[in-house]
């Protein structure tokens, strides 16, 4: 059963991810700030990591979150998609520098980001 | 013509072919002094006189070859004037003719007697020494005669030659004379002189064409002072000056009167201390420097129209030499820079620009003339210049270069604002395309599932829901962020000003809260007394309502949130005050700012992080503070403050 960590600050969207991908094989866990989703991801060690960028309020935002997971060498296999604001490029690019596996952007069709996340596990 | 014969002893020739009776008339002679020489004929008698010129001849008529006859003869055609004492035979008188004819001076017979011939010798050399004599002095005579006349001619010529030289010197005298008066008449530089009588002179032409009086009308004219200076005052005033300066003066400049009414400036020069000329009292020249005068004027003028806008400017204008040695820096860079002009001249303008800025000068000086960069100010901060150079050129050649500098430190301050604003902007904008995304996110997802999935009536239920709940909520981050935009914009907001009774706002705001949000106590206090203020009720009652929802939110039910009112003198102070969970210093930190949401989890349903920004704005916009102060765990109170019967700042009356 492969682990995906939703981390999101909002509620609407933890939930949203979890309704489109609990029809899948898939173990979901979530997380409301960069903290918990560190403590998650050393815990748990899911197979994917679905990171929000920004999450403001909280100490760590996204990038950091992705940042310190694939410094630290036993997260860095675990594959970390960012999700981002359409048409903000440099969103994508930030990811990028922060090691991010790859990039979905919001607002998303649920279809897409199920096939999107079987593609990764397949 | 025989030469004066100096010798004492006269000279005898005796012509006769008889030795003998040569020989006694030999002796006898010689015994008286005489020198005798002899001749035997004719011939010979020729010769010797053409060789001795004696005094006398003897001669003998009867002689073999040429006789005395033809010797006489000959003797008188080569105009001999010797005298010839002829000897004629006893018996011969055709021979005494003859000889006579042939031109002799006497005869005597022979045998001669020797007393008679003595004496007839005696007589002959005596006449013909008298004849010689007499010759000399007619010779020494003429000589002088010729001599003196001579001498005359040459004392003659030499007057003559005097006479032409004096005529000569005459006339030219008379032509310098004629030169100098025709110059002194026409020439363009202006000539008069008082007499004794103190009335003009001299007048020359120059003075009529400058002053267009002529010379008939100034000579000898007893008021011609007045006529050239009519003003009282200012003709005293000027014959003080030059009364007192009693020496020579050169290039005094005076106002004339002219004929036609002009006023012309001459400059008058008189020497005529140390240069008198008879017959003149004084005399003066003067030249006409009106136009001269004109021109400085205008030169003067421009030169202070140039000075006036060099003094004023905000520009420094700065010339060096191409070493950057300023040779001149105009007053501005006192206001600018703070130093004197004065003080720049002489040192190098790149020492005052910054150390990091010094090369890009030089270089820019060098291309295109413009750069920006930072001069110490005399009080030792920098100033930001920006400066256009330009090289000076005389023939071809740079020889220095020209710095136009204007203080640029507002502008670049502007820049650093604006890009500090754009960067704010953007900030904002990203964070403002995250806030809707987010909302929309929950619409389109769940709207998809709705679609796609087989859902429980639960399910179905709980998720549009959500997706109308996200679709209000979407419209208001889309009113918030229109709000901000519209009041940040200052100038264009329309606060609609009218003057509010705080009391009857305070209720109308704060019952449908009283309403909706029964658990919560409100309590108002202190609104009776209020005076009214000038404000954009709509504007100060949405302060109102985020205050009071924040409250509410934030504070547990049943608990106490109290709204009051304090009136000083020159506002009112309106606070709301909670028993909720108060903040700490870091929350308070970020309590006004943009998207902040104290309680990041919590706001998913209900506010934008928008609220108090926007509060910030109007409260600020009225002319007024706001304000919290709170204690984590106690309970918040939020104040804001509004001018009492003051006009809000930035705003267009609708």
């Amino acid at each position: 059963m492969k682990k995906i960590l939703i981390v999101d600050d909002q509620p609407a969207v933890r939930e949203l991810v979890s309704v489109t991908l609990e029809i899948g094989p898939y173990k979901i866990l979530t997380a409301e700030n960069g903290d918990q989703a560190l403590a998650l991801a050393r815990a748990e060690m899911p197979d994917l990591i679905l990171l929000d960028v920004q999450m403001p309020g909280g100490s760590l935002d996204g990038l950091d979150v992705c940042r310190t997971l694939k410094k630290d060498g036993r997260t860095k296999q675990i594959y970390i998609v960012m999700l981002t604001a359409k048409g903000q490029d440099w969103d994508k690019q930030a990811g990028r520098e922060a090691g991010a596996d790859d990039y979905f952007v919001k607002p998303f069709s649920p279809l897409e980001l199920m096939n999107k996340v079987e593609a990764v596990l397949a | 013509m025989a030469t004066i014969d100096p010798t004492p002893h006269p000279t005898i020739l005796i012509v006769d072919d008889d030795t003998g009776t040569r020989l006694l008339i030999r002796r006898v002679l010689q015994m008286h002094g005489y020198d005798i020489e002899e001749a035997s004929d004719g011939e010979q008698a020729l010769a010797l006189h053409k060789e001795l010129s004696p005094t006398l001849i003897i001669l003998d008529i009867m002689m073999p070859g040429i006789n005395g006859i033809e010797v006489c003869r000959q003797l008188r055609q080569c105009d001999s004037g010797t005298p010839v004492l002829m000897l004629t035979g006893l018996s011969d008188d055709h021979a005494v003719e003859d000889a006579f004819q042939a031109g002799a001076d006497d005869f005597i017979t022979k045998p001669p007697n020797w007393s008679i011939l003595k004496r007839r010798v005696n007589r002959l050399v005596a006449a013909r020494l008298a004849e010689k004599q007499l010759c000399n002095y007619q010779q020494q005579l003429e000589q002088l005669v010729e001599e003196r006349t001579a001498e005359l001619r040459r004392a003659n010529q030499s007057l003559q030659h005097q006479i032409v030289e004096r005529e000569r010197a005459e006339r030219a005298s008379e032509l310098s004379k004629e030169r100098l008066r025709i110059v002194l008449e026409n020439m363009p530089v202006m000539l008069m002189a008082i007499g004794d009588n103190g009335t003009p002179v001299v007048w020359n032409r120059e003075c009529e064409r400058v002053t267009g009086y002529s010379a008939a009308e100034m000579l000898g004219k007893a008021n011609w002072l007045d006529v050239l200076y009519p003003d009282a005052e200012y003709r005293t005033s000027m014959i003080d000056s030059a009364h007192k300066h009693s020496s020579d003066y050169r290039n005094w400049e005076w106002a004339t009167a002219c004929k036609d009414g002009d006023i012309r400036f001459i400059a008058w020069s008189n020497i005529s201390s140390s240069l008198s000329i008879p017959g003149w009292s004084s005399w003066a020249i003067g030249m006409d420097v009106t136009t001269r005068r004109l021109i400085e004027e205008a030169l003067y003028r421009s030169e202070e129209q140039m000075r006036r806008i060099t003094d004023n400017m905000l520009d420094i204008i700065c010339q060096t030499n191409l070493d950057g040695i300023i040779e001149y820096a105009s007053p501005s860079c006192y206001s600018v820079l703070g130093y004197e002009p004065e003080s720049m001249i002489g040192q190098s303008i790149y020492s005052g620009i910054h150390p990091e800025d010094v090369e890009q000068v030089k270089v820019g000086v060098q291309t295109t003339g413009r750069v920006e960069y930072r001069y110490q100010h005399a009080y030792g901060h920098y100033v930001w210049l920006e400066t256009l150079s330009n090289f000076l050129f005389a023939d071809m050649q740079p020889e220095g270069i020209i710095f136009a500098s204007r203080d640029i430190t507002k502008r670049k301050q502007a820049e650093r604002e604006l890009e500090e604003l754009n960067r704010l902007k953007t900030e904002f904008l990203s964070t403002a395309a995250h806030e809707l995304r987010t909302p929309l996110t929950s619409i389109r997802g769940f709207s998809e599932i709705l679609l796609t999935r087989q859902l429980d009536d639960t399910r179905k239920q709980r998720y549009i829901s959500l997706i109308n709940e996200q679709s209000t909520n979407l419209g208001t981050i889309i009113d918030d962020l229109l709000d901000v935009s519209r009041l940040e914009a200052k100038r264009n907001l329309a606060l609609t000003i009218e003057t509010i009774h705080l009391r009857d706002l305070i209720d109308h705001v704060v019952a449908p809260f009283a309403e909706s949000s029964s658990e919560h106590r409100m309590q108002i206090e202190g609104f009776e007394d209020c005076p009214p203020i000038n404000g954009d009720p709509f504007r100060l009652a949405q302060v109102i309502k985020n205050l009071l929802s924040n409250a509410v939110k934030y504070s547990p039910q049943g608990s106490l949130i109290q709204i009051r009112a304090r009136v000083f003198r020159e506002y009112v102070e309106i606070s709301v005050q909670d028993q909720g969970v108060g903040m700490t210093p870091e929350q308070q930190a970020h309590l006004f700012e943009k998207f902040y949401r104290a309680d990041a989890s919590n706001t998913a349903i209900s506010g934008t992080g928008l609220g108090l920004a926007i509060s910030k704005l109007i409260v600020e916009l009225h002319g007024g503070k706001i304000w919290a102060e709170s204690q984590y765990g106690v309970g918040t109170t939020f104040y804001f403050t509004l001018p009492l019967a003051a006009e809000p700042i930035g705003v267009n009356i609708v």
